[in-house]
């Protein structure tokens, strides 16, 4: 009854206190209150312990004699067992008491023993399942593991492609860049000396021409002697003294220009490789950008269309007019790319790696593999003879990779330019 | 938690023997068991064991009547010593009231009976309620 209810749904913990039908059942207590009355009582039964019939059998006779056992549970007394009939039934009723006793002793072990066996069971299995779980989390991690280790190492072998291709670059710019401001130093020197000579000759060949015209002018006058005179006059026009004259000055000053334009060169060259640290400052990226493209407006073609997809962008430490220079350079690239129908597209991101990306593309005709590599040597140019010096890229991928950024080029379908500067903190 | 019924003026105690396997936790019972006069006490049961070592668990229960009248009954149950039952130790110790740790006196048998006594605290902290 109770008991094994009690059992199946684990209502009571080890030990619990018990009560008399909670130990036995209908079916044990009956057939031996049944077997008393056929060996000869006339009624027996079981009470608790207040005296209600729990089991009864046989006609409820009042008076005779009555055998009554205290039926007792973990030493106390639970019920009573109240047999009626003659002086003999004493030794009957014995009987009858101790199989009840042995019944409930017994029951009592077996449901102390279940109790046990079945917390030990659950806990044993919370305990296993528990492991299971974590066996299986762990041999799923492993599965995925396997069969994704040879997409994984294709995915880092192709990154430390690109990193070594990059590296290669860095290094090659690095050499490159070195051995142009050696040169241009060593150039710079001499040219120091040509420039200023030049000038002085010019004066120089100023005074010449003021001396030899006032001689001519006192032959003219006839202030000399004619001798003299004369033959001043026939020598100068011999070697036209007017022609040389006129022309000296042309050849100096285009000499003069000569020198400026190699001096700027040589500037631009040094400026390459020996960022001057100039002052740095915080200034937005997206605001450079318009102000370069309101700078540039004389170099946008006919025609051509500008399309800004400028992103909100945190403030950037850098030197502004480095930055401003390597942006306009790259700009103007792309403004040169295509004198029809042009479009640029300048966009900028703030990426979750505390990035700023900046992408500049055109829809010119992108950059032959060839050449990709090569775009950022100084004096690479592709355009006519004349029309380009070929640093313009030169100097803006140093003034990137000084401020600790890099530049990605793409040439298919137009040329794009991906800067990513790194926001220091 | 001690269970008091106030209607039979009774309260419940139960106490644990707890210690190594062979220290003697139910000699210790037994003892107990017959020194107690019949009236005072419940039958001891000794649930299943296998060579003198207890599988399950044994309990003694007695009783003393306090002056007010309030009638104590106590359990006492003993754990399975040995290492291997510790789930069973587990289940008895769930709801003690009090615990009575049984070392073994022998000198040899420190090592174990600081191994149990460990294996006690480990018990009490994760499933004492």
């Amino acid at each position: 009854m109770g008991g094994k209810d009690s059992i199946d749904n684990l209502e009571f913990v080890v030990g619990s206190e018990r009560k008399l039908e909670e130990i036995i059942r209908d079916d044990e207590v009956m057939p031996l209150l049944q077997d008393t009355l056929l060996a000869g009582a006339s009624a027996a039964m079981v009470t608790d312990p207040g005296g209600n019939v729990l089991w009864a059998s046989g006609p409820d006779i009042e008076g005779g004699h009555i055998a009554r056992y205290p039926l007792s549970l973990e030493g106390e007394i639970v019920g009573y067992l109240a047999i009626k009939g003659d002086g003999q039934v004493d030794h009957l009723s014995r009987m009858t008491y101790n199989a009840l006793n042995l019944l409930m002793q017994t029951n009592l072990k077996r449901m102390l023993t279940s109790e046990v066996h079945l917390l030990v069971l659950n806990q044993s299995n919370e305990e296993l399942l528990e492991i299971n779980k974590q066996l299986s989390a762990s041999e799923k991690k492993y599965r995925e593991l396997s069969e994704h280790l040879e997409e994984k190492v294709k995915e880092r072998t192709e990154e430390l492609k690109q990193l070594h291709t990059r590296l290669l670059q860095q290094e090659k710019m690095a050499s490159i860049g070195q051995l142009a401001a050696g040169v241009a130093h060593e150039i710079n020197n001499p040219m120091g000396f040509v420039m200023s000579n030049l000038n002085t000759l010019k004066t120089y060949m100023a005074r010449s021409k003021d001396l030899l015209k006032l001689c001519l002018s006192a032959a003219d006058s006839g202030k000399v002697l004619p001798e003299f005179g004369n033959v001043l006059k026939e020598q100068w026009k011999r070697l036209k003294m007017d022609v040389v004259f006129s022309d000296a000055d042309d050849l100096i000053n285009e000499c003069i220009d000569g020198a400026e334009r190699v001096k700027h060169i040589v500037s631009n060259l040094r400026g390459i490789s020996h960022i001057d640290e100039s002052a740095t400052g915080m200034i937005d990226i997206n605001e450079e950008l318009d102000m370069i493209i309101d700078l540039l407006s004389h170099e946008i073609p006919q025609g051509a269309h500008i399309v800004k997809k400028l992103n909100p962008l945190p403030k950037f430490t850098c030197s502004p007019g480095l930055i401003s220079q390597g942006f306009l350079n790259i700009i103007l690239n792309a403004l040169q790319s295509r004198s029809e129908g042009l479009e640029v597209t300048i966009t900028t991101v703030h990426t979750d790696n505390n990035e700023i990306i900046v992408r500049i593309s055109d829809n010119g005709p992108g950059i032959p593999d060839a050449n990709i590599n090569r775009i950022f040597e100084p004096f690479f140019t592709t355009k006519e003879v004349g029309r380009g010096m070929g640093l313009g890229l030169t100097t803006a991928y140093d003034i990137i990779v000084s401020h600790g950024g890099t530049i990605d080029v793409k040439g298919i379908n137009g040329a794009t330019f991906e800067v990513r500067l790194p926001i220091r903190k | 938690m001690i269970k008091h019924d106030e209607i039979d003026n009774k309260m419940v105690l139960m106490l644990v023997y707890y210690g190594p396997s062979l220290s003697g936790k139910t000699t210790n019972l037994l003892k107990l068991h017959n020194l107690l006069n019949k009236e005072g006490r419940g039958d001891l049961i000794v649930l299943d064991t296998k060579d003198d070592c207890t599988i399950f668990f044994d309990l003694l229960p007695f009783f003393i009547i306090a002056p007010s009248g309030l009638k104590i009954k106590l359990k006492v149950y003993t754990v399975p010593g040995q290492v291997k039952h510790d789930a069973t130790r587990k289940a008895v110790l769930q709801r003690a009231d009090r615990v009575a740790f049984i070392a073994d006196s022998q000198l040899s048998e420190a090592t174990n009976n600081a191994g149990s006594f460990e294996n006690l605290e480990k018990n009490l902290d994760r499933e004492v309620v």
